[in-house]
């Protein structure tokens, strides 16, 4: 088409009189006028509890006409108190995530290859109803595995129960996190396998190994408030905080000193340190006297004598030696040891290390007696649900509870289970393999290093089934998905322990009616349950989960114990009332009780019962034990009498082909991402603030490094181990250490929605197999590898 | 019709007005027979109003002024508590700039609350010393009876579960009967409870049971109180008119704890007169024994009846007169003629602390403190009427 001077004139006309006609271009930005307003929607906050990790804060939903447009923090939530992390409002994402499972979906094709046949929740039923039907008819019931992930309340005791009078003993907890709960080092010198609590807002000094405090802890609000008080909270006593930590983390840039660390190598810095504070005397005497165990050398009933934590670690930590496998100088472990030492109270605190490493840390509070006092280690009280009647068990479950493990936990020294056991026995076939294995929020292809592992176990069993809300790399490899209702359209309780030890239940509530075609999984169990008939049937005589809700808060209301939520004066009332042996609540009938729960959002006690210390010491020999008798006989056979075993030590990770591998891989955890919500938009553009890093995985690197390496910062690069190797971007880092690089964990999932799927890498993958001899979990600090440029 | 119309509207007047009356003077009506204002209501106010950045309820709360559950017996009365309130005054103004608090003014409504929550945290025990329980396990010979070792017949571990005394003491009046036998038998004399033994022996006995769900009770209501207190028999002794009037012996033990160790010690001389009268002794519920307790504590807040006379002297002495007489610089007292108690008292004296402050500097007078009995007097004086 050919444009003319004249066309061209003509056509500046005809805009000029439009704009004059439309006045002018800054109204084509406006929305029409409306001829009338929208009707105002009906609006109502419901209180509820975040479920986007396991932090357990408190949250208001804003409902408008029935339907979730907001989140915040509910005030009254003893944990965060009205705070709240990008994670919790993101939950709107998790809720309208337009790639959830809307029904129950049968496969169709081959094992992996993502084609489904939506079925009806009756089909479904009757389907897994007829498995395992087969199953106890011939006499396999134990070939049930159930294998649970990271969640907590009354579910888990529902899915015992369900596994109990059906006839098998394999619930396999699989909860892998190197930044989770260090259990081992409880049990080793306190002989307990409860939760516990670290009360570290009430320190002066707070020593920490590598724990994720404002990272990825385990309750990050609940940390993140504790940090504030530790900090600026109390008049004229501001706590110091030293991170030693391989990688400047959010919590090493806040802390007052970051120390750099090798990896895989805090425990035998905390037996330096340890060496120090005895050498110099500077330990609690009097605690260390009446509340310890195995600090002095000491004799048995046999008259033979053993070597005790005292000389252990002055002959064999000198810090010389520590220095030399830490790289941290002599001279900051002397002045570590002093402060730590005479900043009372302090506290030290570790991630979940290998136990003997955790043990290590744990001695450090031993010895300054920061054991069950004000900032120290807390063993709260449990919270007193109703407990479920004992069920009658048939000839068939009876028999099958009478087999063995699979993951043959009762033989672990912790009896914590081991979901690496599970899967190696499942291939080898030895005790036996499962026949039928249910996933309840468990991810091992994703979550757990070497994913592979796991898909080479569950090829091995023939019908597996998931109950995961949303597509993820596992559940994309059963055979039958029964989609869970998200947190925020289900009822759960959720009973955890605040930093001072005051027991707290949250009560979940659907805020809305589900959006799809699915049901809580509790409800799920309960159906199987009818539908199997008989002894399994009468186990569970409730008509939903709401119902085994309600059954379990009646042991609650009758304990004549805490209240429902309050605010912050309300928390010293109760305390003040049942210190005198008062118990005052806002409720006089388990009615209102239950009505003030929905309301509030849920009970707590806040009250810790110091010196008790039967519920503190649970080890043979009821007190802290630098010498940990309780492990010593299930050791015995494996490692020998050796004493140095049953003291807290240090197991050296031998490096492999250092010259091949020449860095130290270090997985770390963003607060945005812990494994779960890759499918939420609004976290997936703030993983890595630092660093501004968004929608990817990335590897950080020393810049002196990468300049050896000729690696500029946002190139692609290969992140090769023995094991495999995965591309991502690097990033110049200052707070990466030389030999050491660090790529975040949360993305790289395989397949799973539009925003999860194919973003970045998963760093688990470049991990192997070896394997801690006592828990059956991989070893922090120990998978070398090279990089280079894509 | 219209004169019936207008009888009416007036009859329901004067109606409204009288309940309007009543909810007005309810507090102070109440107060002078039992507990007043709301208990849980006084520690909001407590938090709120800022007391607690200085004084602290066992260790709960700032440390700038003294810890007001552990206060020895200074406000046992209302008027007790007034003095306490008025005498402290300079120096808690003087602390508060330091802790930024700005000086909270207090509404009668929250005057009679505070009140009621510091009476409440007076009978409460503070918690007892474990070591020192068992000291008193070992030294009253308790475990010639008794054991500690679980499952053992008169083992004591059962017992850990009960935290409140008044549980234990519930406990030891149903149980007496039969331990008196024993101890006739065994020919050991009746224990006689100290202070706070019997609080440290429960404390001893409950740090032996740590996994115990412990068993709490619901405050008592003093009004039901009254009533068992006269359904049980007691008033049949400890009438007004009788030697063992409560009241008036006056030496009702401080906390809940040592009432439970008295009424431990009392026991034999209290049966044996009961014998004599020929009267059962009564079986008591925890809850009963609670309400009992908060009875026999809200008949300690009556004070002594005031005497105008002396009162008008205190007016004149601490300088009152000065100002707050018809005419004077500060408000007219005459004009509160009949509406004084000792709640309404603490709170115009609170509310009105500060710029009688100032004024007594200008007029370089010092600060007058006042005690419980001339705080009584005063009250009097003033609602009789100044003439």
């Amino acid at each position: 088409m050919k444009l003319s001077r004249r066309d061209f004139l003509k056509m500046g006309g005809g805009i000029g009189v439009g704009i004059a006609l439309g006045g002018g271009f800054w109204k084509w930005g406006q929305p029409p006028p409306s001829s009338k307003l929208l009707p105002p929607g009906i609006e109502k906050w419901v209180p509820t509890v975040c479920g986007q990790c396991l932090g357990g804060c408190g949250i208001l939903v804003r409902m408008i006409d029935g339907w979730a447009t907001n989140i915040i923090g509910n005030p009254l939530h003893p944990i965060n108190r009205g705070a709240l992390c990008p994670k919790g409002i993101a939950a709107l994402q998790g809720l309208y995530d337009p790639d959830r499972i809307r029904s129950p979906l049968k496969r169709i094709g081959k094992r992996g290859e993502g084609r489904w046949q939506p079925i009806s929740w009756k089909e479904a039923i009757q389907e897994i109803s007829n498995q395992l039907r087969e199953l106890r008819e011939n006499g396999e019931p134990h070939k049930l595995v159930v294998l649970g992930g990271r969640y907590r309340g009354l579910m888990r005791l529902l899915w015992e129960r369900f596994l109990e009078v059906y006839g098998s003993p394999n619930y396999i907890d699989n909860q892998f996190r190197w930044d989770g709960i260090p259990m081992e080092g409880l049990f080793l010198t306190q002989g307990i396998h409860t939760l516990f609590t670290f009360d570290f807002e009430n320190v002066k000094y707070l020593l920490s190994f590598s724990a994720p405090l404002l990272d990825s802890y385990w309750f990050p609000i609940h940390a993140l408030k504790a940090f504030g008080q530790f900090r600026r909270g109390r008049t004229g006593q501001r706590g110091r905080l030293v991170q030693i930590e391989p990688r400047l983390s959010i919590t090493g840039m806040k802390a007052d000193e970051w120390i750099p660390i090798q990896p895989g190598t805090e425990g035998i810095l905390a037996l330096g340190i340890a060496h120090m504070i005895i050498k110099e005397g500077l330990y609690d005497k009097e605690f260390v006297l009446k509340n310890t165990f195995g600090f002095e050398n000491w004799v048995d009933s046999k008259e033979q004598t053993h070597i005790g934590f005292h000389d252990f670690v002055l002959s064999e930590f000198p810090p010389q030696r520590v220095s030399s496998k830490t790289g941290i100088p002599i001279d900051t472990i002397i002045r570590l040891s002093r402060e730590f030492a005479t900043n009372q109270p302090s506290l030290a605190i570790g991630y979940r290390d290998r136990p003997f490493h955790q043990m290590a840390v744990w001695a450090l509070n031993g010895l300054v007696g920061a054991i069950d006092r004000r900032g120290g280690i807390l063993i709260p009280k449990s919270i007193p649900f109703q407990p479920f009647p004992s069920p009658s068990k048939d000839r068939a479950a009876r028999k099958g509870l009478e087999r063995k493990r699979i993951d043959e936990v009762r033989e672990s020294p912790f009896g914590i289970d081991q979901p690496y056991l599970f899967a190696k026995n499942s291939i080898s076939g030895i005790p036996y393999r499962p026949k039928i294995l249910f996933l309840y929020y468990s991810n091992p292809f994703f979550s757990n290093p070497c994913p592979e592992f796991f898909q080479r176990a569950f090829d091995q069993i023939p019908f597996i089934v998931s109950f995961s809300p949303y597509m993820d790399d596992t559940t994309q490899y059963v055979d039958l998905i029964l989609p869970d209702h998200t947190p925020l359209e289900r009822w759960q309780d959720d009973p955890l322990f605040l930093n001072n030890g005051f027991p707290v239940l949250g009560i979940r509530q659907p805020v809305t009616p589900p959006i799809h075609q699915t049901r809580a999984t509790g409800d799920v169990l309960i159906d199987l349950a009818r539908s199997l008939g008989g002894e399994i049937e009468k186990a569970f005589p409730w008509k939903d989960f709401k119902e085994v809700l309600l059954y379990g808060l009646k042991g609650i209301y009758e304990s004549r114990r805490g209240d429902v939520f309050g605010l912050e004066y309300d928390e010293a009332w109760i305390r003040m009332l049942q210190r005198g042996g008062w118990w005052d609540p806002s409720y006089k009938s388990f009615e209102e009780f239950w009505e003030l729960l929905l309301e509030k959002g849920g009970w707590w006690d806040p009250i810790y019962e110091f010196g008790e210390r039967e519920r503190i010491y649970k080890t043979p020999s009821k007190k802290f034990e630098f010498y940990s008798q309780g492990i010593k006989g299930v050791l015995l056979s494996s490692k020998g009498e050796e004493d140095s075993s049953f003291l807290p030590h240090w197991e050296e990770s031998v490096p492999k082909e250092e010259e091949k591998y020449p860095f130290i891989l270090n997985i770390f955890k963003t607060m945005a991402l812990d494994g779960r919500n890759a499918n939420q938009p609004w976290l997936q553009g703030i993983l890595g603030p630092h660093l501004f890093e968004k929608w990817a995985t990335w590897v950080e690197i020393n810049p002196i490094t990468a300049s050896k390496y000729d690696i500029s910062d946002g190139d692609w690069v290969w992140v090769e181990s023995p094991h495999g190797k995965i591309k991502v971007k690097a990033r110049l880092y200052q707070g990466a250490m030389p030999h050491v690089v660090n790529i975040p964990f949360g993305n790289g999932h395989r397949t799973g929605g539009r925003w999860s799927k194919k973003i970045g890498e998963n760093p688990y993958r470049l991990l192997g197999l070896e394997l801690d001899s006592l828990t059956g979990q991989p070893i922090h600090g120990n998978t070398r590898v090279k990089i280079y440029k894509a | 019709m219209k004169k019936i119309l207008s009888f009416s509207f007036g009859v329901l007047f004067i109606l409204i007005g009288i309940q309007f009356w009543h909810s007005v003077q309810g507090i102070e009506r109440k107060g002078a027979q039992f507990v007043f204002g709301d208990v849980k209501e006084g520690w909001r106010i407590f938090t709120i109003k800022k007391c607690i950045a200085c004084h602290s309820i066992w260790g709960e709360g700032g440390k700038g002024g003294p810890d007001l559950g552990t206060l020895p017996e200074s406000y046992k009365t209302p008027s007790q508590l007034v003095a306490l309130i008025w005498n402290h005054g300079p120096q808690m103004r003087a602390k508060m700039p330091a802790q930024k608090i700005l000086f909270p003014r207090i509404d009668k409504k929250e005057m009679a609350d505070l009140f009621a929550f510091l009476y409440f945290i007076r009978y409460m025990d503070e918690p007892g010393i474990p070591s020192e329980g068992k000291r008193v396990l070992e030294t009253k010979g308790c475990g010639k009876c008794h054991s500690l070792e679980k499952g053992v017949k008169g083992d004591l571990d059962q017992w850990g579960r009960y935290v409140n005394p008044i549980l234990w003491a519930q406990l030891m009046w149903n149980h007496a009967p039969q331990m008196e036998e024993e101890m006739k038998r065994k020919e050991i004399p009746w224990i006689q409870f100290k202070g706070n033994e019997m609080v440290n022996l429960i404390a001893y006995i409950r740090s032996l049971t740590p996994e115990v769900e412990r068993f709490y009770l619901s405050p008592g209501d003093p009004l039901s109180g009254e009533n068992i207190f006269r359904r049980k028999g007691c008033s049949e002794c400890h009438r007004s008119e009788t030697r063992l009037d409560l009241p008036k012996i006056g030496h009702l033990p401080n906390t809940i704890g040592q009432l439970a160790g008295a009424m431990w010690n009392h026991f034999p001389q209290m049966w044996k007169e009961m014998e004599e009268k020929g009267m059962k002794r009564p079986f008591l519920t925890s809850q009963e024994m609670a309400d009992l307790t908060a009875y026999l504590f809200s008949i300690q807040y009556f004070d002594l009846p005031g005497d105008a006379v002396r009162g008008r002297s205190v007016f004149m002495n601490k300088r009152c007169i000065f100002c707050h007489v018809k005419g004077g610089k500060g408000p007219d007292l005459s004009k509160l003629k009949g509406q004084l108690s000792p709640v309404s008292m603490a709170q115009i004296m609170w509310n009105h602390g500060p710029e009688m402050w100032e004024e007594m500097r200008r007029a370089k007078i010092s600060w007058q403190r006042i005690t419980d009995r001339e705080v009584i007097d005063l009250i009097e004086y003033l609602n009789k009427g100044i003439p």
